[in-house]
């Protein structure tokens, strides 16, 4: 976790800890309010490493690329509306989006230019490669007012757009009698897709005023994503992760 | 130069030829940016310099401070290649000459697929894309459904064989079956890449192609592997095929030794046997291109080839053909022109007989590295596609026509019969003798008749000729010593038994073999002297008391060259 992200998830923990400890006089009336917009900024880690593998000829024979994606925590943000659908019951749609680059280290089993059977392996790494999300998350949430807080328990599904790098072949260094090779370079292609899961996590917030809050998020959400692309051999990632946030509340 | 830093050292590199000697390698500097392009190669004894190759830029005035970072420099040539630079890796500061003589400040940096990219670091314009990678491997299918891989280079959208990943290039051209055009690829050193083979693809069906194309290619490959050693001269002069369908080499292959072939280097030449298999498999591209090395080896060391002396030994006073006896000093041979020309005879009135030993020791190592090479990448066996030692044999109907491991299996034709081949001096072919010139007492020039000699028996080719000497008969005594030595035996001629180094330790006795014929044999042995010489190799390499030692001398004693 970067330094930026340490600071954010101790700010956000110091928010919560500070909604559970004081009451405002408005808690009341902001409770009891129908609408609600939001906005939270805060980190997001992706959902889990994934391992791209993909296989074409080349050198007259088959040469294998598996690339094995690492994951990073990020800064996300998200905005939505709730409305109160009945007494504690809660239905709202959250945009959410965050961007990683995270490193991937990549291995190539190449043929050999000139003799069968006699590929070689070349393992290196690669910086910075893009995974970007774009979520939206339609969630039904379970109020729980608890002393001056607001805690609403909410799941639902989330629909992912993910936008991301995926290598298509690597560059070597090679030299006749070419027994032997070397990394050399990655080509990326960056691909989007979508795909439908789900999310599940905790809204804490506490009334600033009649309309105003400050609140934490903290939310799951997985899905699978499929690319199919030739160049990248069909590839499914997950997508999501822990999403951990503060920001403001607005009721009307 | 080096004072003012102009010049930077890259590279010193002891000679492996000469004793003494360094070449090292200056890269050109400007103001401490390297100069694209700019180097020399200085040979050198100690601190004397013996000779001086490269290119130097004069007149280069330009700043080398760069207005753009090497980040910026980085994104510009990802951008432009859509790839990625190696990660580690960062553009750098060169000096970029342009044909027309000025120069720029570039980045440099090489993308995925070798692509080079140079940006001007003042505009971040790019300025030069260079695709280090022009060759490609396609995939071919052999005469006999094997898979190949066929190195080639993509030309004016064409696939063309032309292997530029052996270091020696190989180039493979195909006459179309036009003697027209065999005759300008091979005696007027005219080529050009419409010669070479080509195919819309890079996957390959033409086997007569596919075979000349890759074994020639495999060839290279061992004897850089086994040998240390770079195409036809050691030093990678460049490799050249011509498969020809026509009827110049029916039944045939051939190397033309220089200056001959599309770039006066040599050629071998691909026919077709009559009932139109390609003559291309891999024990015979072997043997033709250890013909070149032989004959650049040789030519190297001595300043020829094997020359043509003909050895002698003196055989009977007359021989009897169709009940009639012809003795020496009163038998003419009326030739072709009608000339009636003496034999060579002794004092005695005993006819000399000779041979090519030269040219039977030459094809006796270009079978000797024909079978290697099927060793060295075939499984051994018998059948399709399996190391043997035998020539020719997985070319369908025609072979095989020469055996190492057991000459005298093998038969050649002649016009009362067919003879085994030789496994031993006793059984070698030699000829009587022609006078050409001069006169039958006073002789100035000679030639090989076709009366032949062996172990005492007449043997007349008529029809098949004197086969320069008997160059391929006879090459079968000294081939089937290699055998010995690796595999052991006993000699079915003298009997003398071997005790060979065994099939695991074979790369000793192919080492010992090529030395012999790379590094001392002169250019004017007789087959004996060629053992002894092939002795002496296996005493360099692996000491007087090895048993690659007493190997090849058993085996050149159960020949009857010791």
């Amino acid at each position: 976790m970067t330094f930026v992200n340490r600071k954010i998830c101790r700010s956000i923990a110091m928010l919560v800890m500070s909604a559970a400890v004081t009451t405002p006089a408005a808690a009341q009336s902001y409770s009891q309010r129908r609408i609600e917009i939001s906005g939270n900024v805060g980190a997001q880690t992706g959902a889990s490493k994934f391992t791209q593998s993909h296989s074409f000829t080349f050198n007259a024979e088959t040469e294998t690329l598996t690339v094995d994606h690492d994951v990073k925590t990020t800064l996300g943000f998200n905005a939505g509306g709730a409305v109160r659908l009945v007494s504690q019951l809660w239905a709202g749609v959250q945009f959410a989006m965050a961007e990683m680059k995270p490193s991937a280290s990549i291995t190539a089993v190449i043929p050999h230019p000139l003799v069968f059977n006699a590929s070689r392996t070349v393992e290196g790494s690669m910086n910075d490669v893009r995974h970007n999300e774009q979520n939206v998350h339609v969630d039904v949430m379970y109020a729980l007012p608890l002393h001056a807080v607001d805690v609403r328990v909410m799941g639902g599904p989330t629909f992912f757009t993910v936008k991301q790098d995926l290598v298509t072949s690597v560059a070597i260094n090679e030299s006749y009698p070419f027994d032997t090779a070397t990394f050399a370079s990655a080509t990326t292609k960056q691909l989007s897709e979508s795909a439908v899961g789900f999310n599940a996590g905790v809204d804490i917030s506490r009334a600033l005023s009649s309309h105003v809050g400050i609140g934490g998020l903290i939310r799951y959400s997985r899905g699978d994503v499929k690319f199919n692309d030739q160049a990248t051999g069909p590839q499914t990632i997950k997508a999501g992760g822990v999403e951990a946030g503060g920001g403001v509340r607005f009721r009307f | 130069m080096m004072q003012a830093g102009e010049l930077r050292s890259v590279r010193v590199v002891n000679d492996r030829q000469i004793p003494g000697r360094q070449t090292q390698t200056m890269q050109q500097m400007h103001r401490g940016v390297p100069v694209e392009g700019g180097s020399v190669t200085l040979q050198r004894t100690g601190s004397t310099t013996v000779s001086v190759f490269g290119t130097l830029f004069n007149s280069i005035s330009i700043d080398v401070t760069p207005a753009i970072d090497p980040i910026d420099a980085a994104r510009i040539i990802e951008k432009a290649a859509n790839a990625s630079i190696p990660f580690g890796a960062s553009p750098t500061l060169v000096v970029f000459p342009s044909p027309v003589g000025t120069f720029a400040l570039t980045y440099k940096a090489t993308v995925a697929y070798a692509i080079t990219y140079y940006v001007d670091a003042l505009t971040g314009d790019v300025v030069r894309v260079v695709d280090e990678k022009n060759y490609d491997t396609g995939l071919g299918t052999g005469t006999l459904g094997e898979p190949k891989k066929m190195a080639t280079t993509l030309i004016g959208g064409t696939y063309r064989t032309k292997d530029t990943l052996r270091p020696a290039g190989i180039s493979t051209y195909d006459t179309g079956g036009s003697s027209a055009a065999l005759d300008r690829l091979v005696n007027n050193n005219s080529a050009t890449d419409s010669d070479l083979a080509s195919n819309a693809t890079n996957t390959w069906s033409n086997a007569y192609v596919v075979d000349a194309h890759s074994n020639t290619g495999l060839t290279y490959d061992y004897f850089f592997r086994q040998h240390n050693w770079s195409g036809l001269d050691g030093s990678n002069r460049p490799l050249s095929d011509i498969v020809h369908s026509g009827n110049e080499l029916r039944n045939n292959a051939a190397f033309i030794s220089p200056p001959f072939g599309p770039d006066k280097n040599g050629v071998m030449v691909y026919g077709r046997t009559s009932g139109g298999a390609p003559v291309t498999s891999m024990d015979v591209a072997a043997h033709e291109l250890m013909h070149g090395v032989t004959f650049f080896s040789l030519s190297n060391r001595t300043g020829s080839g094997f020359t043509n002396i003909v050895y002698t030994v003196v055989g009977p006073t007359s021989f009897v053909f169709n009940g009639t006896t012809f003795p020496c000093n009163n038998t003419v041979l009326v030739d072709s022109q009608g000339i009636r020309r003496p034999f060579l005879c002794t004092s005695s009135g005993q006819y000399i007989l000779g041979a090519s030993h030269g040219g039977a020791l030459n094809e006796a190592l270009s079978d000797v590295f024909g079978t290697s090479v099927e060793f060295f990448y075939q499984a051994p066996g018998s059948g399709p596609l399996k190391a043997d030692y035998q020539m020719g044999e997985d070319i369908t109907g025609f072979g095989p026509n020469r055996s190492l491991s057991d000459p005298a299996s093998l038969t050649f034709n002649h016009d009362s019969g067919t003879r085994p081949y030789p496994d031993h001096l006793r059984k070698m072919m030699n000829y009587a003798l022609l006078v050409t010139g001069g006169t039958a007492t006073n002789p100035t020039t000679v030639s090989f008749s076709p009366i032949g000699f062996s172990d005492g028996t007449f043997v007349f080719f008529l029809n098949n000729g004197p086969d320069g000497g008997g160059v391929h008969l006879n090459s079968t005594l000294f081939s089937h010593a290699f055998y010995l030595a690796i595999e052991g035996g006993r000699n079915a001629t003298s009997g003398v038994s071997v005790s060979g180094v065994g099939p695991a330790n074979r790369a000793q006795i192919e080492k010992v073999f090529f030395r012999a014929i790379t590094q001392l044999m002169p250019n004017n042995p007789n087959l004996q002297t060629a053992a002894s010489v092939v002795i002496q190799a296996a005493v360099d390499l692996y000491g007087a008391a090895s048993p690659a030692t007493q190997a090849v001398t058993q085996a050149m004693t159960a020949v009857g060259l010791r």
